[in-house]
């Protein structure tokens, strides 16, 4: 009985659900804006839990003072920083939501900090693509393998803005546009079917990932 | 055309796809609880994940699983529980060994399922005592910044096999970059195009878009997933043949 309820009712919620976007009566939709609202608002809640588990684990590391255990003191002085501010700016500011204002401090923080470090991040992954395409070829120096670090090379320099580039630009949008496009679609196709196997296996109660 | 209450005609196509799909699972799952056992083709990076894992705890070390930014309440749910279905099985061979897995995220209602598919491995197994509360872990809220924290995860919790499943971005090639300098072994599903390159280029196994979906079937031999492996293939061969049909219908101009 304790594995029975928690799977009849995530069955009987996901086919309504999934019903809800096919038919039009009016109770069924509303039935359906009902738990995607409920849905909504679990994922809300959920990440207070996921905050408490990141405090949790730095909170572990810090203790132990296991090898970083600075760098999580850090991340829990931040985490504990930006809580505070995030909830004294609206009561300081009277009320006012800071939470969408470019000037408030929280967003000049993030903004500041997070999305900076983001974009640095963010830049660094072409310069690991390549160093890693040049090892594959010295570890896995297969056909496949030259195919990929040729494709590659002539993608990143049919890019430069050079008038002589015509034929490299008009080779790599062919790339681009015909056989990695067919290549993609394949892939997208088989995707879109393991989700409908898999959502199904749900819906049948045949996969349960909540058990417990 | 329109019927009353069903709406236009994708809708008719897609309830009709669903129908037919749930048809097909359910039959291929009555014919594999019967006995039917299919001859699936090999996929390397399955083969190599248990392989892995039984290394990896066999050294004392430990297995790290990234389930990206996948949410249970999203539009990439279908990934999400692709991924939670190989964490499934991945901790179900781990939970003998000392350590616990590292599951991480950057998604805050992927993490409770992680945690209680984690923790009910080891209630299953009868080593509860060895289960360590903090494996399920919530990195942040973003893809890059779950990217650069798993990095030190890789690197400083002894982690001996990395598996990255989920719908990763070109950021993962920092989580693998991590796993290369380390000189673990990889392996790498995503069902994101712009992934493929990363994980060709960084992983030692890599499972390419649908292959992702079909994990518990490789790895568990459960006959629902073998049914559901079964009915992808029958429905992939009715899609080919739908579109080569109107390839011809065109070409010929009718």
């Amino acid at each position: 009985m304790r594995n029975v309820i928690p799977a009849a009712i995530a069955i009987g919620v996901g086919i309504i659900t999934l019903l809800g976007y096919f038919f039009t009566g009016p109770e069924l939709i509303g039935l359906r804006l009902v738990f995607t609202d409920w849905a909504v608002l679990l994922g809300a809640l959920a990440v207070l839990l996921g905050l408490l588990n990141l405090m949790v684990v730095h909170a572990r590391r810090i203790d132990s003072q296991s090898k970083g255990w600075l760098y999580s003191l850090l991340t829990v002085a931040a985490a504990v920083v930006m809580l505070v501010i995030g909830i004294a700016e609206p009561i300081l500011s009277k009320g006012s939501n800071t939470l969408y204002d470019s000037t408030s401090i929280s967003n000049l923080l993030f903004q500041g900090i997070i999305v900076s470090s983001q974009a640095a991040l963010a830049s660094l992954v072409m310069f690991f693509l390549i160093v890693a395409a040049v090892r594959l070829l010295k570890t896995r120096p297969t056909g496949w393998s030259v195919l990929f670090l040729a494709v590659m090379l002539i993608s990143l320099i049919a890019w430069l803005p050079f008038s002589s580039m015509g034929l490299a630009n008009q080779f790599r949008d062919w790339l681009i546009q015909v056989p990695a496009a067919a290549g993609a679609r394949g892939i997208l196709l088989g995707i879109a079917l393991g989700t409908t196997a898999i959502g199904l296996r749900v819906l049948t109660g045949l996969e349960r990932p909540y058990k417990d | 055309m329109t019927i009353p209450f069903l709406g236009g005609v994708t809708n008719i196509i897609g309830l009709g796809f669903l129908i037919v799909a749930g048809g097909l699972l359910l039959g291929f799952y009555v014919l594999t609880r019967q006995g039917l056992k299919p001859d699936l083709r090999p996929l390397s990076g399955y083969d190599a994940m248990l392989n892995q894992v039984g290394q990896a705890i066999e050294s004392g070390g430990r297995v790290h699983i990234s389930l990206g930014p996948n949410s249970v309440i999203g539009e990439d749910t279908g990934a999400a529980l692709a991924g939670l279905a190989i964490l499934d099985v991945i901790t179900d061979t781990s939970a003998i060994s000392d350590r616990s897995p590292i599951a991480t995220t950057s998604d805050s209602t992927t993490l409770p399922v992680m945690r209680d598919i984690i923790r009910r491995s080891y209630r299953e197994r009868g080593t509860l005592d060895r289960y360590e509360s903090t494996s399920a872990r919530l990195i942040s809220l973003d893809a890059i910044s779950l990217a650069a924290g798993t990095t030190s995860i890789v690197a400083d919790d002894n982690v001996q096999a990395n598996v990255l499943a989920g719908s990763l971005g070109s950021e993962s090639a920092l989580m693998a970059e991590a796993g290369q300098r380390k000189g673990v072994s990889q392996v790498f599903a995503s069902d994101r195009l712009q992934a493929q390159a990363v994980g060709l280029a960084m992983a030692d196994h890599v499972l390419i878009g649908e292959e992702m979906f079909v994990g518990r079937a490789y790895l568990d031999q459960e006959p629902a997933a073998t049914a559901s492996v079964l009915s992808q293939d029958v429905l992939r061969w009715v899609i080919i043949g739908a579109i080569v049909v109107s390839f011809v219908l065109k070409f010929l101009s009718l």
